[in-house]
């Protein structure tokens, strides 16, 4: 790699660092808090992820809009919490491709947030491999749409 | 880092990825409405293309180095960009302007290709192309075969030229008796409705065998005696020599009948190198199919 492509990945990578720091000033009355490294391990598994799932994204990226939707969960707690984010980020975008880009990042994160408290108790897996596969059928399917942002959802 | 290389002709313009991205992440944006961050490689790439389609329209239309010295260059992928995205849309907006004068007098002779392509496809392209998203996509298949092919273009541009070509096939055939046209291609093949083949080219052929046996044009088949005439005339020389005296005969037609039109010349020509080895081929066989 060339000097020039390092710096520039530096450069965003600082960029991205800064922004989800910020974050811990809301986590941390919920008792969560990212170090430095941590971060900086969830934004290389980011990028490992959208390696993965063949797909760009740009601007401020999902990470930050991950950590605010699921900072308040009785499952996460400081022991679990960079790995839940990890795993969360890796089935997110997982998710965005076998829903087709049908559903919008929110639409899909209140999905994720709603089954991960209710019928999921905090299980991962449970949510990838049930919830979501399940979901992702269904709206490629085109027999199930999102009703709004107050959770509905419907099964025509 | 990776660059782009856009060219015309004369100049080429390198834009890195560096000035490249931050039009396609405007995009990108533009295309998810803010609610997604992140697309798939497939709609990444065809971003790509669109940005890249658009500066290429513009480094075709103009020479872009002279645009850039008027510009401030560090925004100049992103101006070359919304102008050639200007140009893209009045490229359309000609396309539609040339689809709707040529649908005025279209005659497709039957043929349901002919129809289903210049009517109905053309309709489909106007109706579906996106110009902001995917200005590369041409859309339609272009079933119907023209005598020029345009493999180096793609988007408005292609069905631009497909339809120029359509529209000159048309003032070719429009100034020909209707009942030659159907007899020729009736005499051509008695399915040519269902053929996939260009109808111009069938026509011009037979002309052009009128005029190695200097008769008028007719709705008759040719005599034994005219075929004997033909193939001597074709097989007297080399190929090249063929395809030169028949090129010869379609400037006289598009003098004398279509006001020395250099345009239709030049489409008509497209056609005789396969013309003259055809001719040739027909006449050693001894079997015709004008």
């Amino acid at each position: 790699m060339k000097e020039q492509e390092i710096y520039e990945l530096m450069k965003q990578d600082t960029y991205y660092l800064e922004k989800v720091l910020q974050s811990n000033s809301y986590t941390r009355q919920f008792g969560l808090q990212l170090s430095e490294h941590e971060v900086l391990e969830l934004l290389q598994d980011r990028k490992c992820s959208l390696q993965e799932q063949e797909r760009v994204e740009f601007g401020e990226g999902i990470l930050q809009k991950i950590i605010f939707a699921f900072c308040d969960s009785p499952y996460i707690y400081q022991d679990n919490y960079v790995d839940m984010i990890a795993q969360l980020q890796n089935i997110f975008y997982l998710y965005k491709n076998e829903s087709m880009d049908e559903l919008t990042d929110d639409e899909l994160l209140s999905y994720m947030k709603e089954k991960f408290e209710n019928e999921c108790q905090g299980s991962v897996e449970h949510l990838e491999d049930t919830c979501l596969e399940g979901f992702a059928r269904m709206i490629r399917a085109g027999t199930c749409r999102f009703m709004g942002a107050n959770n509905e959802w419907s099964e025509e | 880092m990776s660059r782009y290389v856009i060219s015309n002709k004369d100049k080429e313009c390198i834009y890195s990825m560096d000035e490249l991205m931050p039009i396609v992440a405007w995009l990108t944006e533009k295309y998810t409405s803010k609610e997604s961050t992140s697309v798939s490689y497939n709609i990444a790439r065809q971003l790509m293309g669109a940005v890249l389609y658009c500066i290429r329209e513009l480094a075709v239309t103009e020479d872009l180095e002279t645009a850039a010295l008027n510009l401030n260059k560090k925004q100049l992928a992103k101006d070359a960009y919304e102008k050639g995205y200007e140009l893209v849309i009045a490229k359309v907006n000609q396309t539609q302007e040339m689809y709707h004068t040529m649908l005025q007098c279209f005659h497709a002779y039957g043929n349901q290709n002919y129809y289903d392509t210049a009517v109905k496809g053309i309709e489909g392209f106007l109706k579906c192309y996106d110009v902001r998203y995917h200005p590369q996509n041409n859309i339609i298949t272009m079933d119907y075969p023209v005598l020029l092919i345009f493999d180096q273009m793609c988007g408005v541009d292609l069905i631009y030229q497909y339809l120029n070509c359509i529209r000159l096939e048309q003032m070719f055939l429009s100034q020909l008796p209707e009942n030659f046209i159907q007899n020729t291609l009736v005499r051509y093949h008695c399915d040519y409705e269902e053929l996939f083949v260009n109808i111009c080219s069938i026509v011009l052929h037979n002309i052009l065998c009128h005029m190695i046996v200097e008769k008028k044009i007719s709705e008759k088949k040719f005599t034994e005696k005219e075929y004997a005439e033909i193939r001597r005339f074709a097989l007297n020389g080399t190929d090249e020599e063929l395809k030169e005296k028949l090129m010869k005969f379609t400037e006289v037609l598009v003098d004398k009948g279509y006001h020395k039109d250099g345009e239709l010349l030049a489409y008509l020509q497209a056609d005789l190198s396969n013309f003259a080895v055809e001719l040739r081929n027909m006449s050693s066989n001894n079997h015709f199919t004008l």
